[in-house]
């Protein structure tokens, strides 16, 4: 039953969040008349109603064991506190406001970590590093290496790699991929480095 | 309808399921979806998403007949390892495992595996043919759908998702509102205004359905199981004769009947699909048998009536997809995602203008059945030894093909990024117990109730109440109604329950 009021509380929180957001960015969105319904009906009815979600489920957290709020509460309020500072401090330098949304999305995480317990953090880091990487590489630094980093940063995500066999199964990997993908389905990416990537323009 | 017309209609379909290469896309779904079936910890939604990309380079039919192998596979591979080792490729197999493994460890593994196969193929028979007697009239009448009808029986297809889906209802609510939120995303087509895009060029037009798929199913997937300890202890029971008993077909005979009776309704209702269809008869089968204190010991009515309800219910849930357009659950959504990425709009429109894809599909789903039949049986050595690759190597593959993918949709890098963004937010999902199908059917509904609920405004002049006054219209909203109350409702929410602990 404690897994299952944290989930309730972390879901509410993070239908809130999203829903909270999604009214703020879409407040100036027109409403248009009943004929011609404007850009902004739907997305303020399904905003509400996802505030609404959240607060019931907040609800029935509490109601399945009331002490989840005590567990939660530190990080909530720290998150909050932080997020605020952020934003006011961002708004004061001249800075976008919406770095606030930083230390509320890292809070978030931290809070869900606390109400569910188990956060499997190293392959959540590693598997996110991967796929960004292969993003980041792919086309200027063509296949061969993008495959190597990304995938090298997804096998590190678990203890039970054993890195001579991955050696070798990367090999067959980008065997095939090389194979598959640009000679058989001949798509467009190139497979060994063209350019410095965008990211790294102090090397040009 | 004239029963020459359904021959005709069936012919069509033959001819277009046999050619060649439909045939070989067809094994190909087939034999991929055993495999992905085989392995826990990949599910055939997450290896269409994968696939999705490369069907476009296939013809629509033999994208269609290859996704569609893909589900049924994955049946059969599921429940194939579910009676050997007891460990259930897919969900939809929990129950097999019961007393399949029970059987398997008396040494009846082959008799097992025989009814199941036998069993699936004959409700997958039937089912086919409920898709080609039920599709046409559907058909017909979603033709006379107005707008206002579309957006109430979207809404009721929603809800109904809601009701169906296992765990919390107000998380499942909440899922689909984000979702809907999500596909709302990019340029608003009827105004021209960008809404929630950062500012973001590669947002404009919105985030693809595959990237939103293979980010809360592949990727999200990926972190939770690399997260779990790998704990598969191979226990390979020894297959000795494949022949069930003639006391076995006697015993399974109705038990099939019913698990195809029971799975075919279930499929048909949005949110239903295998996974509700085998658990309902595996209930149903222990609440009959006279000797239900018996079923976990290896009773061969346990495996008979989930497995054909499953595959009668993987079958039937083409249905509302194939005449209404609207997906029932996530393997519907990736099949929409597929007719799209080939230009095809789902809906009524599909069974006339493109009659040869409609009907071969179907025809070739049973052609796949009895392929699989054929097939499985003699290749179960060979899908047990699949066991033995290790997940931290999947895991790779996966997450390669997930990125490829991804990138060879439109080259571009960015929608890697938003793969990323929505595989930490399935992983999120996961934790908190939140289902991510409802927010693909969210995901791919909203912008179509949008569209309907505008030109049903336009053409009331701006009267609401427009969806309460047309009758069909109202219809859906009370049976919608209706569900949401009763679900709501304490005493049926606790039997709701404790089916789903079943």
């Amino acid at each position: 039953m404690r897994v299952r009021a944290g989930q309730e509380l972390a879901t509410g929180l993070l239908f809130i969040l999203i829903g909270g957001g999604a009214l703020y960015i879409g407040a100036d969105y027109p409403m248009g008349i009943p004929q011609r319904p404007g850009t902004g009906v739907l997305p303020r009815i399904l905003s509400w109603c996802l505030v609404g979600t959240g607060f019931v489920l907040l609800l029935q957290a509490v109601v399945i064991e009331a002490a989840v709020v005590k567990r939660a509460a530190p990080t909530l309020i720290g998150a909050t506190a932080a997020s605020v500072v952020v934003a006011f401090g961002a708004s004061m330098i001249g800075a976008e406001p919406a770095w606030g949304v930083l230390p509320a999305v890292i809070g978030f995480f931290l809070l869900m970590d606390r109400v569910v317990p188990g956060s499997a953090w190293r392959p959540l880091f590693a598997v996110t590093l991967a796929t960004v990487a292969f993003g980041m590489t792919v086309d200027s630094l063509g296949l061969i290496a993008a495959m190597v980093i990304s995938l090298t940063i997804c096998a590190a995500g678990t203890p039970e790699t054993r890195w001579p066999e991955y050696a070798g199964f990367l090999l067959i990997m980008i065997a095939l991929g090389v194979g598959t993908f640009v000679w058989l389905l001949g798509m467009p990416i190139p497979v060994w480095p063209v350019k410095v990537p965008d990211w790294l323009w102090f090397l040009r | 309808m004239e029963l020459d017309q359904v021959f005709s209609n069936l012919a069509l379909g033959f001819s277009v399921a046999f050619s060649p290469l439909n045939m070989f896309w067809c094994f190909m779904g087939a034999l991929i979806g055993t495999a992905i079936g085989v392995l826990p910890g990949v599910g055939p939604v997450a290896t269409m998403a994968l696939l999705l990309p490369i069907t476009y380079f296939l013809t629509p039919e033999g994208a269609l007949i290859m996704l569609a192998g893909i589900y049924y596979g994955a049946q059969y591979g599921g429940s194939t390892t579910a009676i050997l080792v007891n460990l259930p490729g897919e969900a939809s197999s929990v129950v097999t495992a019961l007393d399949g493994y029970a059987m398997a460890r008396q040494g009846r593994a082959g008799p097992a595996l025989a009814i199941a196969a036998l069993g699936s193929f004959f409700a997958g028979t039937v089912a086919t043919f409920a898709i080609v007697l039920a599709a046409p009239p559907l058909t017909k009448l979603a033709q006379q759908f107005a707008p206002a009808d579309y957006f109430s029986l979207m809404t009721l297809g929603l809800v109904l998702a809601v009701v169906m889906a296992s765990g919390s209802i107000m998380k499942a609510l909440g899922m689909i509102f984000l979702g809907m939120l999500l596909g709302l995303i990019g340029t608003d087509v009827n105004t021209g205004n960008t809404r929630f895009t950062f500012g973001i060029g590669d947002l404009f037009d919105g985030i693809g359905f595959v990237i939103v798929a293979m980010g809360l199913f592949g990727i999200g997937e990926i972190i939770k199981n690399l997260g779990d300890p790998e704990r598969r202890d191979l226990v390979s029971s020894k297959i000795s004769g494949l022949m069930p008993t003639r006391e076995d077909l006697r015993r399974s005979f109705m038990p099939v009947l019913r698990g195809t009776f029971l799975g075919g309704l279930l499929g048909i209702l949005p949110g239903g699909g295998a996974v509700l269809g085998s658990f309902s008869s595996y209930a149903l089968e222990k609440k009959l048998s006279p000797t239900p204190e018996k079923f976990g010991t290896g009773m061969i009515e346990g495996v008979a009536g989930p497995e054909a309800a499953n595959n009668a219910a993987a079958q039937t849930s083409f249905i509302p997809m194939l005449t209404l357009g609207i997906p029932s659950n996530a393997v519907m959504a990736m099949m929409i995602g597929g007719m799209m990425i080939h230009g095809i709009v789902p809906g009524p429109q599909v069974m006339e203008q493109k009659p040869d894809l409609f009907w071969g599909m179907i025809v070739s789903m049973w052609l796949g059945n009895a392929m699989l039949v054929i097939l499985n049986l003699p290749l179960i050595g060979i899908w047990v030894k699949m066991l033995l690759v290790p997940y931290r190597l999947l895991a790779i593959s996966i997450l390669f093909f997930c990125c490829i993918g991804v990138y060879s949709l439109n080259n571009l890098w960015s929608e890697v990024l938003f793969m990323a963004l929505f595989g930490v937010l399935g992983y999120v999902f996961i934790r908190l117990g939140c289902e991510p199908a409802p927010l693909l059917l969210g995901y791919l509904l909203g912008p179509l109730m949008e569209v309907y609920m505008r030109r049903a405004m336009l053409l009331s002049r701006g009267d609401a109440m427009v969806f309460l006054e047309r009758p069909l219209s109202l219809t859906f909203l009370i049976i919608a109604a209706v569900a949401l109350i009763l679900v709501i409702l304490p005493n049926i929410r606790k039997a709701r329950e404790e089916a789903f602990q079943e």
